[in-house]
């Protein structure tokens, strides 16, 4: 399912934060969305996911405005993973992921299509050995995984997380972002916001470049990671190479 | 796996045995007292329509004050645990935030000006718009993060203002005897009341409740924060008009008729939680059956007491919960600097 944002702006408290923005993100791909501290990358998600009103311009899912889906409904094809996943009490592992389920049943009658999701979802991002802990005594990256496990349990076409690998150790950001990758070719809709652009450059089929509030570049990784859009959107000089035919990147020096 | 994932027969477990003690706790608040009555005697002398004293204590006394120490118990154990599940903050409860003494305001306007002689009804309503101005002010004035802090200096503040205007009218009463009434009132108990108050607050009891219960899975949804509940499919805005509005029913008609009894909602709802897994949804009707518990069996020790004057059950309850609230501000001092 595709998601098409169509001329939107956004302001918070009277800033305007997204100007005239227009992105197609292409079903069953992994769309990386880049660029530097302030670009409108989370409020470009929470627009994504229903949760900003838009001033303009119009957000599409398949053929339906999404400001006038019904919240449920909407739950149900776009999953949001906010970037610090909080939870306010100490749930166990389980209980968290099976929230979820919500749009679908209300994830309070753990039906066994529920069960099997949940499971699923625990298997995927590998923390099934944290069944009966509280979410609150993990480390920061296995709560990350937890909520992400939370939303992959929802199944919904469309995946929106951001910044899903930011505490991530190495081990665990290469197999959440090969897990996205996985998912995508499935046939997922996945948006993720990230720093580590070797990653992105790496893992994301299709990358996005805001800039205070505007989409600088968008396309695959090696067009949109340049040496011009380094220097000109980031401020930096990066170092590029190669390794088992694919390309890196690396930051090197303001 | 899949069983393992399955742990609500923990919760149902739970309701059971509250449920099994509450209605054993009724029969023994309707037995025993300073006449030991026999539950079967009574009824089939008001089944006969005879008036024996035996069936005059029970009709008229026992059965009424049973009745209310489940409905107010109730309700400030379920609006204990609505209220903290909406503002995310175990330290939200009725009496802490100022809500019970800003219905004991409404209630006491009501007294004053003699506005229960025009209309009963008034009684529970002007309690109802005390609580409910209260919760509104708190949930505007802390906002949607509150801090611990936030949320017990608004109470601080709440409960400072509804005092002031409570003694300003007690103050200014033209007569002394009116005042010493309201005084006692103000203390809470569930002395000599009859079966006209528990109509009287029936009907919105009822209604705060369900309205409260309707919210309980979006509150299991909201653990996770309010950009995450929505996206889940939440509609916060209703959720928490559900629970602002039943809260203020439950807690303003109990108040009204009971007097400030404070420290349920905060008890309950603490005691209860690790055994339904935290989740604040789970947490309500637990709560509403363990808070009716407490104020039963409370309100049995007060009568049983041997004391001059009858013990005021909300003095017994404030004097247990004061040490346990200092004890929880104790534990989570650390959340406090936060």
């Amino acid at each position: 399912m595709s998601l098409v944002a169509s001329n939107i702006a956004v302001s918070l408290s009277g800033h305007s934060i997204l100007k005239n923005m227009s992105i197609q993100f292409p079903a069953g791909k992994l769309t990386g969305l880049i660029g530097p501290n302030g670009a409108g990358k989370s409020t470009l998600m929470r627009a994504l996911a229903g949760l900003l009103p838009i001033e303009s311009g119009v957000i599409r899912l398949a053929d339906k405005d999404i400001q006038a889906m019904q919240a449920l409904e909407l739950a149900k094809e776009i999953t949001y993973l906010p970037q610090l996943g909080e939870c306010h009490w100490p749930l166990t592992v389980e209980r968290v992921v099976m929230l979820g389920r919500h749009p679908h049943n209300d994830g309070h009658h753990a039906d066994s299509l529920s069960l099997q999701a949940v499971e699923k979802a625990l298997k995927e991002v590998d923390i099934e050995h944290l069944i009966g802990r509280s979410v609150n005594e993990l480390s920061g990256g296995e709560r990350a995984r937890v909520m992400l496990a939370r939303a992959l349990a929802t199944e919904s076409p469309i995946l929106l997380a951001d910044e899903p690998i930011v505490s991530l150790d190495p081990r665990h950001q290469i197999e959440v972002m090969a897990l996205l990758q996985t998912l995508a070719k499935k046939g997922k809709t996945v948006i993720i916001v990230l720093h580590e652009l070797h990653l992105a450059m790496r893992y994301c089929e299709n990358l996005v470049l805001l800039n205070n509030g505007v989409k600088t570049s968008e396309g695959i990784a090696n067009d949109v990671l340049s040496i011009e859009n380094m220097q000109a959107v980031y401020g930096v000089d990066a170092i590029f190479g190669e390794h088992q035919g694919s390309q890196w990147v690396l930051p090197w020096q303001k | 796996m899949q069983t393992r994932l399955m742990t609500n027969h923990n919760e149902t477990r739970l309701t059971a045995i509250l449920l099994m003690s509450l209605l054993v706790l009724m029969a023994l608040s309707l037995i025993i007292g300073e006449l030991n009555i026999s539950i079967i005697n009574s009824l089939k002398s008001i089944v006969n329509n005879e008036s024996t004293l035996e069936s005059i204590v029970f009709e008229e006394i026992r059965l009424p004050r049973t009745l209310l120490a489940v409905l107010i118990g109730g309700s400030l154990g379920l609006s204990g645990a609505a209220l903290q599940g909406m503002v995310r903050n175990p330290l939200a409860e009725p009496g802490v935030i100022g809500v019970s003494s800003s219905a004991a305001l409404g209630a006491v306007i009501v007294f004053y000006f003699g506005l229960t002689a025009i209309f009963p009804m008034v009684l529970p309503l002007g309690g109802i718009a005390g609580a409910l101005l209260a919760v509104v002010f708190l949930y505007l004035l802390t906002g949607k993060n509150s801090s611990m802090l936030t949320l017990i200096l608004a109470g601080v503040a709440v409960s400072s203002l509804a005092a002031a205007l409570t003694a300003l009218a007690l103050n200014l009463s033209p007569n002394p005897y009116a005042s010493l009434e309201i005084f006692f009132w103000l203390m809470g108990s569930l002395a000599d009341r009859s079966f006209t108050h528990v109509w009287l607050i029936l009907l919105p009891t009822l209604l705060g409740w369900w309205l409260m219960l309707k919210g309980r899975r979006d509150l299991d949804v909201l653990s996770l924060g309010e950009d995450t509940a929505q996206s889940l499919g939440v509609n916060l805005a209703k959720l928490n008009r559900r629970i602002i509005l039943g809260v203020a029913l439950a807690v303003g008609s109990a108040v009204s008729v009971s007097g400030g009894i404070g420290f349920v909602g905060l008890v309950v709802p603490h005691l209860l939680r690790p055994h339904v897994g935290y989740q604040p949804g789970r947490l309500l009707i637990c709560s509403a059956l363990g808070g009716a518990i407490l104020l039963l069996a409370a309100d049995m020790i007060v009568r049983l007491i041997p004391t001059q004057q009858e013990l005021k059950i909300g003095v017994l309850t404030a004097l247990l919960g004061a040490p346990f609230f200092l004890h929880l501000i104790l534990k989570s001092r650390r959340e406090w600097l936060s």
